[in-house]
Order: C-alpha cells, then structure tokens, then sequence
C-alpha cells in the first residue's frame, strides 16, 4: 500500500516571517495518477512544490519520494531521482535555440564526464548526436519541430509554455511537477497539452500539476486537491471537489 | 584597565556607534526600498565632508579646480553642515533618477554602475582636492567631563547628531506618509505600487533622505576627522558590516548592530591594535555564512537569501 | 553556433582571418617595435587579460567577485615565497602560486557560495580585504608587511644553445611570457565555450534555477569557475611578483579588484576576446588621456557606468549590433518591397 505512494509530505510547513505559507500539510500523490491541486491566490500551490523540489527550505515536516527522505536535499539531486518540475513564470534558456533547451533536459543521462567535454571526445561527440536525436522526437510529439531553430525568448507565451513542458517530459521523470501548465493559452493549445501530459502517463510517468482554471482540470485528472492558508481543504475525484462548499468558497472570499 | 580609560573607550564606543548608525541605516534604508546596493554610499559621505569644508571655507588655499566663487564662500558651521545635508540629499536623489531607476529590480547593473561612480566620485576628489587631507576648524570646542573622563565635546556632538538624526529617521518612518510609502516598497513593491504608491518617487526619497543622513555623518565627522578622498572607503567597508550583521533591509537592525561594531572597535583597538579590523572581517563572514538573515532578526525583506 | 564537430559556417573565415592577423601582429611585435614603455605596458595589460578571462568564466556562471586583487596577491607571495626563500624553481613556483590561490578560493567558495550571488559579491569583497590585511600585518618576517616583499628573483633562464637565451634581462622576454600565458588562457577558455561545458555554464548564467530542476549541481560549477578564476588570478600573480621583483598590499586593494571586474563589463562578457578588449580599451585610454595612476580608475569606472547605460553587453556587442540593425535594414527594405508587389 505505501508504495503506491510516489510522493508523500508528512507534516509539511514553511513559514515566512511569521505566516504559514504551508500549514501542517499532508498530502500525497499515488503512482501513475495524474493529480491536479487547486486553489486561490496565495494559498501555497507554488510555495509547495518549491519546498517538495528543494528550491526552498522546509520549516518543519518532511518530504517523501518513493518512500525516502528528500527533505531538503539540494534541488539537482531530487532531480537524480527522477523528480522534475517546471516553473510557473516560462522558465527557459532564453539566449539558446529551442533545441538546445530541450538537448539541455538530458543532462542528467549524459555519462561523459566534464573533462571529456572539455576536450570533446570522440565518445561525447557520438552522445551529443544521440541526444540531439532523442530531442528532435521530442519537439515532434510536442509541435515545436519547425521552430527548433528559434531562441526560446522569441517564442510566443504559448509555444514558451509548450517548450517548459518539453523540458520537463525530456528529463524522463518519474513524478514530473507542473506548474500552471495551462493557464493563458489558447483552447487548442490546452487540448495539446493536455494530450501529452495524457501521453506522458501513458508511459509511465506521474504527473501532478498545479492549475488556476478548475474547469480545464475536469477531464485530465484522476483526482484534486484543494488547498488554502497552506493547508489541504478537499481531496478526492474532481466532480466533489469543484462541488465541494468550502472550495467555492475559498476562490470567491480570496 | 584603569576606570579613565574604560570611561574614555567608552565615549569613544558611543562616538563609533553613533556614526555608524548613522552611516549604516542609511544605507538600510535605500537598500531596504530600492532593493540595490548603493555602493556610492561612502562617496556621498565623502562628497558631503568636502562640501562642509568647502561651505565653511575657512582654510581653503587657491585650488584651481574650485571656481572662484565658491572659493569665497564661508558660512558658519551649522549652515554649512546644513547645507550639505540637503545638497548631497538632492545629489543622492538625482543619481537615483539618471541612474539607478532604470534599473529597478536588477541588482547587479546597479551595482556595477554604483561602483563605477564611486570610483568617478572618489578619484574625481582625489584629482580636483589633491592629496592633501583637509580639516575643518573646530566648531565645538573645549573638553566636557563625564564622571571624570574628558572627552572633546566636538566628539560628544557626533553622538548628539546621530540620535538625533536616527531618531528623526524612525519618526519619519513611522508616522508620516512617505514614511509608510518606503516601508511598503520595502516589504512588497508590487502589492505598493498596486495601491497607488508612485515607486520612482518613494525611491527618490528613500535615495534623498539616505544620503542625507551620510551627508550629515561627514558633516559631524569633518572637524573631528580628517577629509580626504579616500575617507569613504573606511565607512563604507564599515556600513556594509553593520548592516549585514543587523540583518540587510532592516532599520532597527542596523542600529543594534552599529552599536556593535561601534564598541567592538573601540574597545577592541585597545586590546588588539589593528588586529580588530580582521577578527571583525571574520566574524562577518562567519555571520554570513551561518545566520544570513542577520543577527538581530525583524528583516524588514531579505532579498539575499534563498527563501523569500 | 555549437560547434561539437567543429565547422564553421563559410562567412566565419574572415573572422579566423582577423584573428591571425591580430595574433601574428602581437607575436612579432617586439621584433619591430621595440618601446620598453609600451612593452612594459603590453606585459601587464597581457597579465590583466588573464585575470579578466578568469573572472568572465565566473561572470559566466552568475557571479561576481571583488576579491581578485587578493588572489593575485596569493598567486604573488606564494611563488615569490618558494623561489626567494625556499630556492624553488620560477616554472615550478608558478603553477603552484596559481593552485595555492585556486584552493584558498576553493575554501572561501564552498561554504559561501551556497549564497544568492548578491551576497557572494560582499564576501569575495571581504576575503580580498582580508587577504590584503594578513599580508600587510602578519608574518612580517616573511612578507615585509609595510617594506613589502623584495628581491623576487627572476625567473630561470631557458636556454636553447644556439638559438636563444632567455634570461629574463629583457622586456622582450616578459612580453613574450605574457602572451603565451594568455594564448594558453584563451585556448583553454575557447575551448570550454565551444564544449558542453560551455553550454551548461552559459545556461547558469541566464536560469541557474532551471539548469538545477534539471540535475546540473550548480554549486560545484560555481566553486569550480571561482577555484578558476583565483587559479589564473594566481598565476598572473606569480608573473607580476617575478616582473617586478616586488610585492606590496598596496597593490591589492578594492580598486584593483574592481577595476578587474571592469574589463569584463566594459569589454562584455560573450565572447572571449571581450574581456581582453575591456583591458585594451581602459589601460589605452588612460594612457592616452594624462598616463596612468589616479586618471585610470577614473576612466575604469566612467565606462562602467556609460556601458551599463548604453551597451550593457559590452563593447565587444557593438558587432552583433551593427549586424542586427543592417539585418533589420534588409528585412524592411524587403518587406518594401513585397508591399510594393
């Protein structure tokens, strides 16, 4: 039963000064499903997945992947073990080509070392052309195929957005974060998107994604969680939870 | 440790303090509200002393580089010191709307282009004043006893004007309008500037009373010490200490804390010699290592750590 | 623009063209030109170029230090120190200035630069400071404190029979020290540019977060680029230390740190002839307008802020920006075209 459970937090808090952003939280996220976490303004959605990813530093509580300790560890070696997440604001490699952005992700799969780099070994040589493959599939099944050669600053909001997420199904993750994958893009991009975060479980990654607009959650998750004041208001098929008093009411009092 | 002395490193523990709190909430509170570090700040204290000595005009000799007129200025010494005061604090003001407004939110072009003008600023007086330092007549003159020690009562003034100063700034702070407009800056530019508050013009102020407040600094400091181009350099090094150590951005911090270093210094120099200058060096960095939020807690923002 | 393989487009051959040109025009120059001023000047300007491609390295990562100064200082003493006192040989003594800086900056990076950047600047200011101090005031028997540290022996002569003996006597001979230092410096630098690491160093610089979310331990490639840049603030240290045969904590102080760091803001930081522009330019002008001292760091610091202005990628920006513009130029001029259709 508990392996089911690919992420875990136990008691989670972070505070600033003397608020709690994250207030005693526990929740959990099971393997294979695609989770979906709602709420207003300010009730800690990004500041969760900051904490659980490492960019932030726990208060209190801990964090559990597959079942061991990552709380607090540095941000890359939660990457290690295979935990991605994206960034709300379109974070990218705005000086390099879109390509390169996404040949960036497989860092983690490269096995020259740095010392091969520097001297460009025929062996770093044949990895880059095998990458620079694996990352062309990926800008075909996401779209971005004709803008390969574009900088990533050049793209439009939507297409940025479509690149972050390439980024992160390129890192081959096990629990991949989302972080408002959907929010200000037009209807047609949703509906791609959403085929690939479907694609994405498809093939056996996790994903649990952080989103404004509940309508657009509706048909792509397996369940919700609905978070305010840090802390978890509902939890359970997205039909109840939308329908669920206390969550209406959290989004029109915030 | 003979009570004369004890009672004189005391004095001069006060003396310290006083500027340094001075000079460091100063530098607090443009860091606190503009977010940049204004490293120019020691050249704003710089400029304010020689302008001091070139209002009071007491000793200046023929130096090309100063036009006549200014030559033949000689105003007392209270008009001049305020006179300085709101000059550099207009000066301060106009650097932040040429140079740092444009880079708002940016840390690092503004502390490129801050160094750069200290460098314009501090070679700028070395080349125009000369190697020579400078001195203001005394204003207050003859020694006060206090229980027993005597002290320079032009000494005892640095301590009178940094309260003063320090506690008008905490008013201003606190009960007037632009006073509750640079806090909210400070802790939420957005949220500020969402309730109607003009940033650019907050910033101005925060730049103009920040340097107003090292003006004044250098104002009390010339007729006790000398001037030179390079006196900056010192008290900047030394703000900078103070206000990492009371945690960066934070008023009250900074108080408590120049009142650290202001007796660190004087009781240490008479027990390490030069010694002080490093162990406090180390003991800064120590801080900065372990406690980066600072010593004194109540950060008003922090915008150097991690966590936000 | 990555080249792993390594082809340059055609339309790069005039730049290969330029840069042979520039390169042979240096290496043969102290045959034909034979100014011991500008020589003199030349060898320290090629001195700073090192130190400037270090710092650009770090730049690259997202960091600024002002605390070069100090580790040119360590690289100085230290190789001074085995060669005056312990007889060590100049060619030994000098990697070794360069490791001794490198590993005190690896000291100092490891714990600090957990850090935001903002707060790194402050403590490599202080480290520089300190460094200076110790030199000034401790171990006076050793590095002559206020008298400074004298009588820094030349280095061993290499001796070729027959064809050449440098001794070191020579400007010429230091000119050419210099400059093959820096020839290696800039090989070393193209090299990591045109290599992943580059890459991944370059993506520090623009989303440190996002390189971290995807596995790059951003923290060891920070120490590493700072355990760098000390190496060749080191090195150039030595050479300085030897050039001059004396060392004093004078010469280390915040100025010379910062001025530094204003090579590679002035001369910008892309491309790795930028920061070696930086130096040209600042130590030309000051040249030019009334010699060197006090005007120098004027002129340093009236660049800083002009650039940061108005070109903030650095001078060496000015040729993407004149092409971008000509681009643009023909873009309009077509797109005129085509409405005219």
């Amino acid at each position: 039963m508990e392996t089911d459970r690919l992420l875990e937090t136990q008691g989670l808090f972070k505070l600033f000064g003397g608020v709690a952003a994250i207030d005693g939280l526990d929740f959990h996220i099971l393997r294979g499903e695609i989770l979906g976490i709602i709420g207003p303004n300010g009730s800690g959605k990004t500041t969760l997945f900051n904490v659980i990813t490492g960019f932030l530093k726990a208060s209190d509580g801990d964090v559990l992947f597959e079942g061991q300790r990552i709380t607090n560890l540095t941000p890359h070696r939660i990457a290690k073990r295979g935990l991605i997440r994206t960034f709300q604001l379109n974070l990218l490699f705005r000086s390099l080509s879109v390509l390169e952005n996404v040949r960036f992700a497989y860092h983690l799969q490269r096995r020259n070392g740095v010392i091969a780099a520097f001297m460009n070994t025929p062996s770093v040589r044949r990895e880059e052309r095998a990458i620079t493959k694996m990352a062309e599939q990926v800008l075909e099944a996401t779209g971005l195929a004709d803008r390969r050669d574009q900088l990533a600053g050049q793209l439009s909001y939507g297409w940025q957005k479509t690149l972050t997420l390439a980024i992160g199904l390129a890192s081959k993750p096990r629990l991949l974060l989302l972080d408002e994958p959907l929010t200000g893009i037009s209807p047609s991009r949703v509906e791609a998107i959403a085929g690939l975060v479907n694609a994405a479980r498809e093939s056996g990654t996790t994903i649990c994604l952080i989103e404004h607009n509940v309508g657009l959650l509706m048909n792509l998750c397996d369940r919700i969680v609905a978070l305010n004041f840090g802390q978890k208001m509902a939890d359970g098929n997205p039909q109840d939870v939308t329908q669920d008093k206390i969550v209406i009411e959290s989004y029109i009092g915030g | 440790m003979t009570t004369s002395l004890f009672l004189q490193t005391f004095m001069n523990g006060l003396m310290l303090s006083g500027l340094y709190v001075m000079t460091a909430t100063g530098l607090s509170l443009v860091l606190g509200v503009l977010h940049i570090i204004n490293f120019a700040h020691g050249a704003f204290l710089m400029l304010g002393a020689y302008l001091v000595w070139m209002l009071v005009g007491k000793e200046i000799s023929s130096i090309e580089s100063i036009p006549e007129w200014l030559q033949h200025i000689e105003m007392p010494y209270p008009l001049a010191f305020l006179v300085a005061v709101v000059a550099i604090g207009a000066f301060g003001a106009l650097v932040n709307r040429v140079l740092y407004q444009r880079f708002w939110g940016k840390v690092l072009p503004c502390l490129i282009v801050a160094v750069g003008l200290t460098q314009v600023l501090q070679q700028g007086a070395f080349v125009t004043f000369g190697i020579h330092t400078k001195s203001v007549p005394s204003y207050f003159e003859g020694l006060i006893t206090v229980f027993g020690a005597r002290f320079p009562l032009e000494r005892l003034m640095i301590i009178v004007v940094a309260v003063v100063f320090t506690t008008g700034l905490l008013l201003l702070l606190r009960y007037t309008k632009a006073g509750l407009a640079m806090r909210a800056v400070a802790q939420d530019s957005d949220a500020a500037s969402v309730s109607g508050v003009s940033i650019p013009r907050t910033a101005t102020t925060a730049m103009f009373i920040g340097c107003a407040m090292a003006a004044a600094a250098a104002g009390i400091i010339a007729p006790v010490f000398t001037v030179h181009a390079y006196m900056a350099e010192g008290y900047l090094i030394k703000a900078f200490m103070v206000i990492i150590l009371g945690g960066m951005g934070s008023i009250t911090g900074a108080i408590w804390a120049g009142i650290l270093v202001g007796f660190f210094d004087a009781f240490g120099s008479v027990f390490f010699g030069y010694f002080t200058q490093i162990f406090l060096l180390i003991f800064v960095i120590v801080v900065i290592i372990f406690k980066p939020t600072g010593l004194f807690g109540g950060v008003v923002f922090d915008i150097f750590t991690r966590d936000e | 623009m990555m080249a792993y393989g390594g082809q340059a487009a055609s339309n790069d051959n005039w730049k290969w063209a330029l840069g042979g040109a520039i390169f042979a025009f240096f290496l043969t120059l102290p045959a034909w030109f034979k100014e011991i001023y500008y020589l003199h000047a030349l060898v320290n300007i090629f001195l700073h170029s090192m130190v400037a491609l270090g710092l650009r390295l770090l730049w690259r990562t997202g960091l600024v230090s002002f605390g070069t100064a100090g580790f040119i200082a360590i690289g100085g003493y230290a190789a001074g120190l085995l060669s005056k006192d312990m007889g060590v040989s100049f060619w030994l003594s000098l990697p070794v200035g360069g490791l001794a800086a490198a590993a005190v900056g690896v000291l100092i990076g490891i714990p600090t630069l957990r850090l935001k950047s903002s707060y790194f600047f402050l403590i490599s200011w202080a480290t520089g400071e300190i460094i200076r101090l110790s030199f000034l005031y401790l171990f006076i028997p050793v590095f002559g404190g206020w008298q400074g540290f004298r009588k820094i022996p030349l280095p061993d002569a290499i001796n070729i029979p027959g064809l050449w003996n440098i001794d070191f006597t020579e400007k010429a001979h230091w000119y050419y020290l210099a400059f093959f230092l820096l020839c290696l410096t800039v090989v070393i630098m193209t090299r990591i540019d045109n290599s992943r690491v580059g890459v991944t160093v370059g993506a520090l610089q623009d989303a440190p977060d996002l390189c971290e979310s995807v596995g790059v331990p951003t923290m060891q490639y920070r120490v590493f680029a700072f355990a760098a840049a000390c190496f060749f603030a080191g090195v150039s240290g030595a050479v300085y230390g030897s050039f001059n045969t004396f060392l004093h904590p004078e010469s280390f102080t915040i100025i010379q740190s910062i001025e530094t760091v204003s090579f590679v803001i002035i001369g910008g930081s892309l491309a790795v002839w930028g920061p070696i522009l930086g130096v040209f330019v600042v130590k030309g002008i000051a040249m030019l307008v009334r010699g060197l001292g006090a005007y120098e760091i004027i002129v340093a610091g009236s660049m800083m802020i002009l650039v940061m202005l108005f070109i903030p990628e650095g001078l060496s920006g000015i040729p993407r920006r004149i092409r971008r513009y000509l681009n643009r130029r023909k873009v309009d001029e077509q797109m005129e075209k085509a409405d005219g259709d």
